[in-house]
């Protein structure tokens, strides 16, 4: 109990709340504008975390999360444009609304759909991970290896269109990760003679070249898009209390299905809110209504993709798998502050884990205040001038690499990294398999070779039930994703005009 | 509905599959100068070998399935390479001119190029990049105490 209060009462600290704030709505504003993401929202936060205590930093990044997931519908709605991909289903019925004049009650739906998203799966979070932690007490080397092998797996079958691009992607994010000194034997691979080539590759430099400068490469070249949101009138209109208990099986059907997809490694909000959107057609009375601008599809859609936050967390926190880019980052940027997560954060940091709670409560709290009471502003975001975003965002990415040891190399990694991410979008393949790569690697390696020295070969990973479950969950994806492929290249086939 | 390219890329995963087998070979290679090590079986060289085996598998399905979807060929515009290239002459230049300076010149440029529609103007942009350097530099120089470099012009004026 003494956690739980110093807990909450280092989040309410009045400098701490300021930090939650600006997170939130750091978050929000990045999520508006469209082509930026939660991914680059986060880590481009992460230097500013140095100097924090590391609940605190977290708490930062989660609440950068919370509300880029947030944000995202705000475009979605206005522009037909998700702001992140989160929000591609609340496309489907919040832009039909706004062209009825409704734009401002669609907002006002996602937001507090996004709002209970996010407390639904706070509770699962509370409840749920301090099972899991105490399971993944029972996990040894082997159970390390298979879950990390899953998740790379999983990633791997469902980023992109071809299993073997992301299958690539996901090896060379583990060869990424051997670069510099092994943590096994403290020794340098691949360094070639070269001392700043020992310490590898940095995540941070890594991650803001991917996700943000490649992305502000990509928009420098994209053509300008005649975009206007007409913000003039533009109030959220929050649903009434009727309404609201109207839909209370929906938030909660969509809450669980979010919880439950974000718990799955791979899966990610957009499929949430897209899964969510064709339940709540299925269930309801008014299927036609779907696509028109019926404010349940909103509902859906948004309180799903928010709810794949808490899920995500779940399995993050507990064992240290992070299911996408976001949380992975997010992971990073708690290892960087020295925490491990897995199940001894429960039982040796119980403050960070509280501050998680409580800052996912309050970010969600702030996120609906400020869309609700400035939504004018903040869609404006979407507007800005893109020869002051890509500068800005630019500038700010390299000095926040630059802040992690104050090394040079680390600009030049990042030069790197932006020009591998830019190839690899064009080339169409995944990049999240590679940021998991890069996470998963020396957990992988580590564990193996504790595995390998203590039983001799790998027949723990098929005989350990946990493990052997993992291996067969990491067959069956691939075979699923295989199968499903030679089914729908067979159907294009037969689709296909003879002659 | 989208009409078919004019252009369709044909060998893109194959010349991906090559360089990465040329890769992984010039890796493979690397391996056998790792520090050997006695304490433990398996040896430093271990995993990368696994992973780059690997690499080398996927890189000859790649060179196999030749192109696997439906695309116009690659390539990099010329904004890309530019904004790439001015990124690149800020990092080259920080540590030979300093933060503040290397910061506001790559601002005002990009700001300047990006601005093709004239909206901002040179005034509205100096003013914005002066903004955005002053508020970066304050933000990490005061607020979280990073160093960032004076450059070579300020280690000589004793900054």
């Amino acid at each position: 109990m003494s956690d739980v209060l110093l807990a909450l009462s280092g989040t309410l600290a009045p400098a701490n709340l300021v930090i939650l704030v600006l997170g939130t709505l750091i978050g929000v504003i990045i999520g508006i504008i469209p082509g930026l993401g939660t991914v680059m929202a986060v880590a481009l936060l992460i230097p500013f975390t140095f100097g924090m205590a590391p609940e605190i930093g977290i708490s930062l990044l989660i609440a950068v999360f919370v509300g880029g997931v947030s944000g995202g519908c705000v475009t979605a709605i206005l522009l037909r444009m998700p702001g992140t991909p989160s929000s591609v289903a609340t496309v489907l019925d919040g832009y039909p609304l706004a062209q009825q004049g409704r734009g401002g009650e669609a907002i006002g739906n996602a937001v507090v759909g996004s709002f209970i998203g996010t407390i639904i799966s706070t509770a699962a979070l509370i409840v749920f991970a301090p099972l899991l932690a105490q399971f993944a007490l029972r996990f040894y080397f082997p159970e390390f290896v298979a879950v990390s092998l899953f998740a790379l797996t999983a990633i791997s079958a469902v980023s992109g269109t071809y299993l073997i691009r992301g299958i690539f992607a996901a090896l060379l994010g583990l060869l990424f990760a051997t670069v510099g000194i092994s943590e096994t034997d403290a020794l340098p691979r691949f360094d070639f003679g070269l001392p700043a080539m020992q310490a590898g590759f940095n995540f941070v430099p890594a991650i803001m070249g991917l996700f943000a400068i490649s992305q502000m490469i990509k928009l420098a070249g994209e053509p300008r898009s005649d975009a206007e949101v007409s913000a003039r009138g533009l109030q959220a209109g929050l649903p009434s209390v009727a309404e609201f208990f109207r839909n209370t099986g929906n938030y909660l059907r969509s809450g669980v299905i979010g919880t439950v997809i974000g718990v799955v490694p791979a899966v990610g909000a957009a499929t949430a809110g897209l899964i969510s959107y064709a339940q709540a057609k299925a269930w309801s009375r008014t299927p036609e209504r779907f696509g028109q601008g019926h404010v349940p599809g909103i509902i859906a859609s948004e309180t799903a993709n928010n709810a794949v936050v808490g899920g995500a967390l779940i399995i993050a926190l507990t064992l240290g798998i992070p299911g996408d880019p976001t949380t992975a980052v997010l992971l990073g940027g708690l290892m960087i502050h020295g925490i491990a997560p897995g199940a001894q954060l429960f039982n040796n940091h119980p403050e960070v884990i509280y501050s998680i709670y409580f800052t996912m409560i309050f970010s969600s709290l702030i996120m609906a205040i400020a869309l609700i009471a400035f939504l004018r502003p903040l869609a404006r975001a979407a507007l800005l001038p893109r020869a002051v975003l890509i500068p800005v965002v630019s500038l700010v990415a390299c000095v926040g690499v630059f802040s992690v040891n104050g090394n040079i190399f680390d600009l030049y990694v990042m030069l790197g990294f932006a020009l591998l991410g830019l190839l690899m979008e064009k080339l169409r393949y995944p990049l999240a398999p590679l940021v998991l790569g890069m996470v998963l690697g020396p957990i992988i390696e580590g564990n193996l070779r504790l595995m390998l020295g203590q039983f001799g070969d790998i027949t723990p990973l098929f005989t350990r039930p946990i493990a052997l479950t993992f291996m067969c969950l990491s067959l069956l994806t691939v075979i699923y994703i295989a199968v499903r492929r030679l089914r729908e290249r067979s159907q294009m086939k037969a689709e296909r005009p003879s002659g | 509905m989208r009409g078919a390219p004019s252009r369709i890329a044909r060998y893109e995963d194959a010349i991906v599959g090559l360089v990465a087998l040329a890769v992984a070979g010039l890796l493979l290679w690397a391996t056998f100068n790792f520090r050997a090590v006695n304490w433990t079986p398996l040896g430093l060289a271990f995993w990368p070998r696994v992973i780059l085996a690997g690499i080398a598998l996927t890189a000859v399905m790649l060179i196999i399935a030749r192109q696997l979807d439906t695309h116009e060929p690659f390539r990099i515009l010329r904004p890309e390479l530019t904004l790439f290239a001015a990124i690149a002459g800020f990092v080259i230049a920080l540590p030979v001119i300093g933060f503040f300076a290397t910061g506001l010149i790559y601002s005002f440029v990009t700001i300047i190029w990006l601005d093709s529609a004239k909206a901002l103007g040179p005034l509205r942009a100096g003013l914005l990049a002066l903004s955005a350097t002053a508020v970066t530099y304050g933000v990490f120089g005061f607020g979280l105490k990073v160093w960032l470099p004076v450059g070579l012009i300020g280690d000589g004026l004793g900054f």
